[in-house]
């Protein structure tokens, strides 16, 4: 970013989307801690949101959960009246004064394999909502990941919030990785509509670490609505084939080891309302 | 309440500048028309080089000397024990960083510029990766005309014939990895000719000397010339001991040509790259032993990953080498270690000296002869330990402190609630607990083979206000030895403490001290302090009875004060030092300690090796999940026979870092390699423990037996603080699971691939590289 000539900081939403309009080869800054690393010398102006008040919210409203893109990882944290499955993912994130300024939009928008929110946040069916002066537009976080958020993002466009509805349906997250700052070797996040006996309704399964991008698991999801919990003991089969994203640090079957053993627990921990 | 230790309790004298942030280490410094060095490094481990073109980086702005092997002005050659390494090379490339070429400049922007401009053509050549192919006829041979630098063996009575005799025999072949010292402030100096034609050279070391006399050489001046300054040390643990040597040279060269200071700092990764690491060693390992559990005989053999240059791998191993038996009377012991080149990362010092691994081995060893016989992996130890009754350590030496070892076991088994977790160890679902020990004797100070070395000095000055300068050839890197000297100096003396300034080391204000390692610090520098007090104290004492008008065998000095045995005359040591000053009395002293001589075979390993041992052992509590293989650390027990304690802040310090050091080698550390190069140089991917992965508790007994030879009764504590740390995760994993452990470290993979190893599971193999 050495030819940056301009940083602004915006006081509300209307001055951020006016600002995103306007100013030439821009880019938004949010906790900054990948934006630090940016090579990108075709940025002229940096947007800086820390004074958005707006996006900072975690709001209850229209039976829907909001929380807004300047959330940060510390804040989501400590929300004790929010899912566990997000609030575990919230706390995977590095070490204690990075999570203090990681924020919900950069972790959706940074789209780099290792982070951690969007996986639980996909199992959640959330909905990511991009404005723009213009108005509003809403994607579910399936299909901002069916391509790198980078390109399904308009760069006029701001992500304002991540909208979830039924978000207390039971749901587990969990990371896996060597010490407690570790990034992901792989992380995985389960929900469920609901559990009946060894029945599961409308499974949701999503991997990331081992794939480039969140990734929803749809055999998988398949399989346990057929089968339940039954299918537990039959993943090695469905997973003989993944095709992992290939990590350095670890062999593909040890990665597709954690995920069937992610799995089977994250599915148990859901179903018993607990913690992985 | 303290239980332990004859300090006064202060804070540590460099704590508080370090705690602040106020600490100056080597990149704090900004001399006038400083430049800025840099390194090219290759890009390859094994290769010819073809060409080095440098004019495009000589033409960057700011840019004021590049240097290739030809424009050196001085010798190059490198190598501290052997001459097989240059300061740059010149043709054949043997390891990746191998330096090419040195820059100095302006600004860090242009040296990377000027960097980025180099063009070098390489030709690759085949390397050599696996130490176990070293010495095929058809390996690539690395460097010299052999892949085997050197040989050390032990000799004692016939392998063959207990080999013949014995009732059961246990095999294993180790593959230990190395380790990454990961000190916080990475390798950096800054050199400057002065205008007198003297040099100084600031730099972060723990061998102050070694810099200086590598600098003198390579300048070609008189050591008298070289004056080097160790600033502010963020961590060594064997990562500065030779190495410095490198970028100190480097930059010395780079201000000889530019007649300009010169600061090099490594970046880390390059750093983690390229400098010295623990070495990664191979260890088959053969025990024959009786059915009673008395062991009869042990056959080694020790290969030690060097990577491509000798360093000090041959000192490291000869350590290996002779502890490689532990603290065991074997009547029958053949070790061959050998040390050998590869293209991998370079072998050198590490916390321990190569005992650690050889450690992992005589352990995993003695609990795998405990589970053959039924027997309980204390009662193997109780048969084959020394002890008054059995002293003989493998170098055929009867050790005085042979008593110490059944003692360690006992408290060791008492301590850590042996009994209780190894015979219901706890297991639910898919966790299995477990406990295991490791043991360790320890050589205190230098091996006989660098007995030359073991000397230091320790320079006092008394000043008039009863103040006391003490200046010690040992080295502060973080462990807490100007603490430490300044108690032994201040309880020496009989004063406060706070009337010692204890300075870092600055080769023109002392002898040559030798190295700082081998947990000789406290011990060498203790012991000149003591020979130099012994000598000022009675000069104070006779003025003091002067002044009192009794005899000087009448007084003595202590807490500050003179006094006569009955109280009845008493002065201040300030009245008294003020006093010797208006007398015109020399106020100074060097003292010095060198170690005993000790006579030792090197092609048999008998002899004396060390000047005395110490012993140590730790058990660990793991839980390992058995689907994923990741290992939780319950609680460790550490155990040490310290002869004395200075200071219980001071190695409690030591002991917690020790162990988690330790657990982090054992679980943690591992170098993911690809034809020389380390995938993982940096702290994002190679993992150390943080404050959140350190088990809750560290508990810790020290048997104080004070030993006749060190100051006090010390003995070191800095390496047996890691030694069996590594050694006693095996055997606790091995206990959880009932799965033989051969390897290091224990990562959630090679822990899932040591069940499915065993579960006979063949899918269990890397499918794809
Ligand atoms: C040492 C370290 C370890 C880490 N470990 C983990 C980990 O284990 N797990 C994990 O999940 N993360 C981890 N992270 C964080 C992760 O890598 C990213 O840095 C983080 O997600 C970015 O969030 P941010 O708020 O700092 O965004 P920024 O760095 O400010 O921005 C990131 C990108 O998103 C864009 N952006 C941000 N907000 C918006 C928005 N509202 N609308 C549109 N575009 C936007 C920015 O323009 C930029 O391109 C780690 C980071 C560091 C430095």
């Amino acid at each position: 970013m050495k030819n940056v000539e301009k940083f602004i900081r915006p006081t509300n939403i209307s001055e951020l989307l006016e600002a995103r309009a306007k100013e030439e080869n821009n880019i938004l800054l949010a906790g900054g801690t990948s934006l630090i690393f940016s090579k990108d010398a075709s940025v002229r102006t940096i947007i800086d949101m820390s004074e958005v008040n707006e996006l900072k919210n975690i709001e209850f409203s229209d039976g829907k959960l909001k929380l807004g893109a300047m959330v940060t990882m510390t804040q989501l944290r400590h929300r004790s009246d929010l899912p566990v499955a997000i609030r575990n993912a919230a706390l995977s994130v590095a070490s204690t004064p990075i999570r203090n300024v990681v924020t919900v939009g950069g972790e959706v928008m940074r789209g780099v394999y290792w982070n951690d929110l969007p996986v639980a946040l996909m199992a959640l069916d959330a909905v990511a909502v991009f404005a723009s002066t213009t108005g509003e537009r809403a994607m579910p976080l399936e299909e901002v990941f069916s391509l790198h958020p980078t390109k399904t993002i308009r760069p006029d466009e701001v992500l304002t919030r991540v909208e979830l509805t039924d978000y207390m349906r039971p749901a587990a997250f969990h990371k896996f990785s060597k010490t407690a700052t570790d990034y992901a070797i792989a992380s995985i996040a389960f929900s469920a509509r609901s559990f009946e006996g060894s029945t599961v309704r409308e499974p949701k399964v999503v991997v990331g670490a081992v794939t480039p991008l969140p990734r929803r698991l749809n055999d998988v999801e398949r399989l346990l609505s057929e089968k339940g919990e039954s299918a537990l003991e039959e993943l090695e089969t469905l997973f003989s084939g993944f095709k992992t994203r290939p990590d350095f640090r670890v062999s593909a079957e040890y990665q597709r080891n954690l995920m069937i053993v992610g799995i089977r627990r994250l599915f148990r921990a859901a179903r018993d309302g607990g913690e992985e | 309440m303290k239980k332990y230790g004859i300090d006064q309790g202060l804070p540590r004298p460099d704590a508080h500048a370090k705690v602040t942030g106020k600490a100056r280490y080597v990149n704090d410094y900004h001399p006038p028309k400083m430049l800025i060095g840099g390194i090219v490094g290759s890009p390859v481990a094994s290769g010819r080089i073809k060409s080095i073109d440098v004019s495009e980086a000589r033409r960057v702005p700011g840019i004021h000397a590049v240097l290739t092997a030809d424009d050196l002005p001085g010798p190059n050659s490198m190598g501290i024990i052997y001459d097989d390494q240059p300061v740059l090379v010149k043709d054949r490339v043997r390891m990746v960083g191998d330096r090419l070429v040195l820059i100095a400049g302006e600004t860090r922007e242009a040296v990377e510029e000027a960097k980025r401009r180099v063009k070098v053509d390489i030709e690759p050549l085949p390397g050599l990766y696996d130490v176990t192919r070293a010495l095929d006829p058809d390996a690539p041979v690395v460097n010299g005309d052999s892949n085997l630098i050197r040989e050390f063996k032990v000799i004692h009575g016939d392998v063959e014939s207990a080999a013949h005799d014995a009732e059961i025999t246990i095999s294993g072949e180790y593959h230990i990895g190395g380790q990454e010292h990961a000190y916080l402030e990475p390798q950096g100096t800054l050199a400057f000719p002065e205008a007198d034609g003297s040099w100084t050279v600031y730099v972060t070391a723990q061998c102050p000397f070694y810099v200086r006399a590598a600098v003198a050489r390579f300048l070609k001046l008189p050591i008298s010339m070289v004056h080097v300054v160790q600033t502010v040390t963020g961590g060594g643990f064997g990562g500065k001991e030779d190495y410095p040597n490198e970028p100190a040279v480097c930059a010395a060269a780079l201000a000889k040509v530019t007649g300009r200071p010169v600061k090099l700092i490594y970046a880390r990764d390059y750093d983690m790259q390229v400098t010295t690491k623990r070495h990664p060693m191979v260890i088959r390992h053969t025990l024959h032993a009786r059915r009673d559990g008395k062991v009869v005989g042990v056959d080694l053999e020790i290969l030690v990953d060097a990577g491509a240059y000798a360093g000090l791998s041959t000192v490291v191993a000869e350590r290996a080498n002779i502890s490689s038996v532990g603290p065991y009377e074997i009547p029958n012991i053949r070790v061959s270690t050998k040390v050998l080149y590869t293209n991998n990362l370079f072998g050198g010092p590490y916390r321990g000296f190569g005992a650690p691994q050889v450690a992992a081995a005589h352990e995993s060893q003695m609990d795998r002869l405990a589970s053959a016989l039924g027997m309980d992996p204390f009662e193997v130890r109780r048969i084959n330990g020394v002890s008054r009754e059995h002293p003989m350590f493998a170098s055929g030496e009867n050790l005085p402190q042979a008593h110490i070892y059944p003692e360690l076991l006992d408290r060791l088994e008492e301590l850590s609630g042996w009994k209780q977790y190894r015979n219901q160890p706890a297991s639910s679902g898919r966790y299995r607990e477990g406990i295991g020990i490791g043991t360790i004797i320890y050589g205190v100070n230098l091996h006989s083979g660098g007995q030359r070395l073991d000397r230091s000095a320790a320079y006092i000055i008394v000043q008039q206000d009863g103040s006391v300068n003490v200046a010690v050839g040992v080295t502060e890197m973080g462990q807490g030895a100007l603490a430490a000297m300044r108690t032994m100096a201040a309880r020496a003396l009989g004063i406060s403490e706070d009337l010692i300034y204890v300075t870092q080391v600055d080769t023109n204000q002392v002898p040559d001290s030798g190295p700082t390692v081998a947990s000789r610090a406290t011990v060498s520098g203790g012991r000149a302090i003591l020979d130099a007090v012994s000598k000022l104290r009675p000069r104070f004492l006779e003025v003091a009875a002067d002044m009192l008008g009794v005899s000087p065998g009448a007084l003595d000095l202590r807490d500050g004060v003179f006094s006569t045995s009955d109280g009845s005359a008493l002065v201040s040591w300030p009245e008294v030092t003020a006093e010797y000053y208006v007398r015109r009395l020399n106020p100074a002293v060097v003292g010095w300690f060198r170690s005993p001589d000790r006579e030792y075979d090197h092609d048999t390993g008998q002899g004396r090796a060390y000047m005395f041992y110490a012993f140590a052992g730790h058990a660990v509590r793991v839980r390992v999940d058995t689907e994923t293989g990741k290992v939780d650390v319950l609680d460790v027990t550490a155990v040490h026979d310290v002869g004395r304690v200075i200071s219980e802040v001071g190695i409690e310090g030591q002991v917690h870092g020790g162990v988690i050091q330790g657990l982090g080698w054992a679980l943690l550390e591992e170098f993911r390699m690809k034809e020389g190069r380390m995938l993982n140089a940096g702290f994002t991917d190679y993992l150390i423990p943080t404050a959140m992965d350190a088990p809750a508790d560290i508990k810790m007994y020290f048997i104080e037996d004070p030993e006749p030879q060190g100051p006090f009764g010390a003995k070191g504590i800095g390496e047996p603080s890691f030694i069996s740390v590594g050694a006693a995760v095996m055997n606790a994993v091995y206990h959880a699971l009932g799965t033989e452990v051969d390897i290091l470290p224990l990562t959630p993979e090679n822990v899932w691939r040591l069940m499915n190893r065993s579960a006979g599971n063949n899918a269990a193999r890397e499918d794809e590289k």
